[in-house]
């Protein structure tokens, strides 16, 4: 395997790793502002940072890369996500929160993947520490722990642009900004003031600066971890929910289109195809569902039905995963969610899932075909924002949605047969590769994955590893045509 | 004059022979010996050498040089020869482009500074032509003056055509609305007078004003259809420009033979246009794309050969209006027999446009009417020329030209007998090529 410049993937690990031990030292921070022990994560930080100062030395940290490949950045992504979830568990297994180190990699997976499926119960008689943890890593795997990287060391060198492209979501990725790290910057800028601004919404809605700090943190990444056992409804609010939805919403946006609107490009951003869609089926969805929940219980008033409907719909496609307050959802209702699930926020977003692009082109392509039939020989390319799409792109996301079902459904079975019932298995099969976290039935929307088996739960880690950086920057690791010189 | 042209193109060729027919000093110049040697046997210079080339355009005389026409296929040289042969000394310089952006009149205004004066882009003007053809099918040639003011139209007359077999002193009472400038008969154009008779088969042109011309089409027995889908045949640049230029209720189909580009095509129209991979001179496809609903079939594929033909066919199998790309001069003749509605061909649109800089007059607009040898063009009288002195009857102006039309103070008015040009009128004049240099001494 000498033809795989190792070099360069012990740089980025390495990298990432110091990036999380500095996370490590901020909760460790606030461990000792919330006077508990500072000990867990000072230890975690030291750990990680010393595996992240060798990996970095181990890459001869004076050379400059100059020629890297495809192999070498999907390597570089895969494994700083997966290292990053394997030390991000340290703080879980030291302060004892969980004795299980599947349980401990499972949480800081989904946590870092913004999927917020939790194996943890009586979240709040946790330390305060681990709860911020668990939001923080979800924070800063919204946007990506590359781009963070990016922004924050320009020691990548020329492999910078190919290791954006294996983490960055959507069909085709289009840079706003001659250089990626020029480009990481503003968009974790523009990142970081909607968090900010979100924590002063959230202390204004009566939470308590630890609270807004956290949910802030999970709002915006669509990740989905809370503070509370019974999660958002907890406070009950309108002003809450409704700002959380807002934020939700933002977080599922694509950051690029949010960038030219700070430039003062409103049409771009008020025209984009992507975002009109996105908005319709919200719109649409939350309409079906508040009928339905309307004549399901006469008794609620519209207003509460419609604010129930909207929160949950916008939760579910985000891909956060913040119950509503409905006592259980009756398995008509899973049908669209898990749509939605498929589905999820728009490309260039913290969202996970397919992304709204992909399902409007598949659909628009399909239409097309009937077309095409009528019309042998015509070539009709499907348009998006008005814009035709190269045949290339179109033939590359058939693979890719043809790939994406594909898992689902093999993930499906390996997953009852790893002991899960059948519809749970489907579910926490959608869950974990849209990375919404939400589950149904017994892991209900509250509920945690703890009960699943021990191998279901690396399995599910693994998924929403895969679902992340999009299925192919991972897979791709085992194609045999790869591994050939 | 002297005239350096820059390009051994189609275009370049063209106009160097048509140049120099005219008596103009010719210094043609390519880097390509060979293609030089094209227009054979005429009274021109040669000249082998680079247009972006100092030293070569030293050698090629720019310095003394009337006019610098940049006519390569690269948009690029013909800007960066301009340039170079305006800041050599060169008096007025042309430069052909295919880039939309550079004919605004904000952006003109920039590269006449830089020493540009005038940027043509053949493909842009016939895709005028073409679009203004589709605007009134029931036409031969439809072109507007003056900003719209006054058109000129030309139309084939046909048995059902209600002043067919008239002398047009007995059609010529009441009101001038319009006045018949030309009638094309068999390959003959005449300047009509009143003792000429209308025949079935003629083409006749009028001049006229807007809002006259609906008495035009009852005159000459067309009855008008709107075009809402067209099929154009040859994936060519005017095919892409068209493309644009229609609006989007259109239904275009664009039959493209080449598999790679229909598939380039394909990614760059909007959505009402329809691409289809395969040929259109074959009538299986052409039924198979209901062709018969079809308003107007375009024929802009390269090979001016198959253009004709691919019209003829369609044609043939119901398409009320067809257009064809004729870049064989020789064929115009034959392409209209064979009752091609319009005919569009981008050398003579470049020429019509360079002879305006050649006239020494005030000319505003030239246009040549393709089925005829004859040119359109658009003068300002001055003060104490030839045509201000008499009335137009008494001016014996020549047989092979006539005035269409004029306007004075935004009035326009078609011309008559006892009409007295004034200075400052701008006057229509409709003239056989053969009189293209005499008009000059009228109007100066």
């Amino acid at each position: 395997m000498h033809f795989v410049n190792w070099k360069f993937v012990f740089r980025v690990i390495g990298l990432t790793l110091m990036l999380e031990s500095l996370f490590m030292f901020v909760t460790a921070g606030v461990s000792f502002y919330m006077q508990e022990t500072i000990g867990i994560f000072t230890l975690s930080g030291i750990i990680t940072l010393s595996a992240g100062l060798v990996l970095f030395f181990l890459s001869d940290y004076k050379t400059k890369f100059k020629i890297i490949e495809k192999k070498e950045s999907c390597f570089g992504v895969t494994f700083a996500w997966i290292s990053f979830s394997i030390f991000g568990a340290l703080p879980f297994l030291l302060s004892g929160t969980t004795t299980s180190f599947t349980d401990a990699v499972f949480e800081s997976a989904s946590g870092i993947t913004t999927t917020g499926a939790s194996v943890l119960t009586d979240i709040e008689y946790l330390p305060k520490s681990i709860l911020f943890w668990r939001s923080f890593i979800q924070w800063l795997g919204g946007l990506g722990i590359i781009v963070f990287s990016l922004a924050l060391f320009p020691l990548l060198g020329g492999g910078a642009a190919l290791l954006f492209d294996a983490e960055a979501s959507g069909l085709t990725h289009d840079k706003f900004r001659p250089r990626v790290t020029q480009m990481a910057k503003r968009l974790w800028l523009i990142y970081l003031s909607f968090t900010a601004i979100l924590i002063a919404l959230l202390i204004a809605g009566e939470m308590n600066v630890f609270d807004a700090v956290c949910h802030a943190f999970s709002t915006i990444s669509t990740g989905g971890f809370s503070t509370k056992e019974i999660n958002i409804i907890y406070w009950n609010s309108a002003y809450i929910e409704t700002v959380t939805c807002v934020f939700m919403f933002i977080g599922a946006t694509n950051f690029a289109l949010i960038y030219f609107l700070f430039k003062g490009k409103f049409k771009r951003f008020f025209k984009d195809e992507e975002l009109r869609w996105f908005v319709a089926i919200i719109l649409g969805v939350s309409l079906i569902l508040a009928g339905c929940l309307q004549l399901d219980n006469k008794t609620n008033s519209l207003i509460d039905t419609s604010r129930i409907a909207v929160f949950q719909v916008v939760s579910i496609i985000t891909g956060t995963g913040f119950p509503a307050n409905v006592d259980s959802w009756s398995p008509v209702y899973w049908v669209p969610f898990m749509f939605m699930m498929v589905t999820c926020g728009c490309a260039g977003s913290t969202s996970g899932g397919m992304k709204v692009i992909r399902v409007v082109v598949l659909i628009k392509n399909t239409l097309y075909e009937f077309k095409r039939l009528i019309h042998p020989r015509a070539i009709i390319p499907v348009r998006i924002n008005g814009e035709a799409l190269s045949f290339n792109t179109v033939q590359r996301l058939l693979a890719f949605a043809f790939l994406y079902v594909l898992i689902i459904l093999v993930s499906w079975g390996i997953l009852v047969f790893s002991g899960m019932s059948f519809m749970e298995a489907l579910t926490a099969a959608l869950s974990s590769l849209g990375n919404t976290g939400l589950g149904f039935g017994e892991n209900g929307p509250s509920g945690s994955f703890v009960t699943i088996p021990t191998f279901a739960k690396w399995y599910m880690a693994f998924l929403m590893i895969v679902g992340r950086v999009e299925i192919f920057a991972v897979l791709i690791l085992f194609i045999p045509a790869f591994w050939k010189n | 004059m002297k005239i350096i042209i820059a390009g051994a193109g189609e275009v370049g060729a063209y106009l160097a022979k048509l140049l120099s027919q005219e008596n103009q000093d010719i210094v043609f110049m390519d880097p390509d010996e060979e293609k030089l040697n094209m227009p054979y046997g005429l009274e021109i210079m040669t000249a082998v050498g680079n247009p972006t080339s100092i030293n070569d355009l030293k050698a090629a005389g720019v310095k003394q040089a009337d006019m610098f026409i940049a006519v390569t296929p690269e948009e690029s040289v013909n800007m960066t020869a301009s340039l170079l042969a305006a800041n050599l000394g060169a008096q007025t310089t042309i430069a052909r482009v295919s880039n939309n952006e550079y004919l605004l009149p904000k952006n003109m205004e920039f590269f006449s500074k830089l020493g540009i004066n005038s940027i043509i882009c053949p493909e842009i003007l016939a895709t005028g032509e073409i679009v203004n053809a589709l605007k009134t099918p029931w036409s031969r040639q439809w072109s507007e003056l003056s900003g719209g003011k006054l058109i000129l139209v030309g139309a084939k007359i046909r048995d059902n055509a209600p002043i067919v077999n008239k002398y047009l002193y007995d059609i010529a009472q009441g009101e001038k609305i319009y006045h018949i400038v030309a009638i094309k008969r068999e390959n003959d154009t005449i300047i009509p007078r009143g003792s000429d008779r209308i025949l079935s088969g003629d083409i006749l042109y009028f001049t006229t004003t807007p809002k006259h011309v609906p008495d035009i089409k009852i005159l000459t027995g067309k009855s008008n259809f709107n075009i809402n889908r067209i099929t154009i045949m040859g994936g060519s640049r005017i095919a892409m420009k068209v493309c644009e230029n229609l609006s989007d209720n259109i239904h275009i189909k664009l039959i493209e033979k080449d598999r790679e580009k229909s598939y380039r095509l394909a990614e760059k129209v909007r959505s009402n246009v329809m691409v289809i991979n395969g040929d259109g001179r074959n009538t299986d496809l052409l039924i198979r794309e209901h062709i018969k609903d079809c308003d107007a079939f375009i024929a802009l594929t390269s090979n001016s050969e198959a253009n004709i033909l691919a019209c003829v066919t369609a044609k043939s199998l119901g398409v009320p209006k067809t257009i064809a790309e004729v870049e064989n001069v020789d064929y115009i003749q034959m392409a209209e027999k064979l009752d091609i509605g319009t005919v569009i061909n981008k050398k003579l649109i470049a020429a019509s446009h360079i002879y305006q800089f050649l006239l020494n007059a005030d000319v505003s607009t030239v246009k040549s009417m393709t089925f005829a040898n004859a040119e359109v063009a658009e003068l300002v009288a001055r003060p104490k020329s030839k045509v201000t002195r008499k009335p137009v009857k008494e001016l014996n102006l020549p047989k092979d030209m006539t005035l269409g039309g004029k306007i004075r103070k935004n009035v326009v008015d078609i011309i008559e007998g006892d009409t007295q040009i004034e200075a400052g009128d701008h006057v229509v004049v409709f003239c056989l090529d053969s009189a293209m240099r005499k008009i000059e001494d009228y109007f100066n």
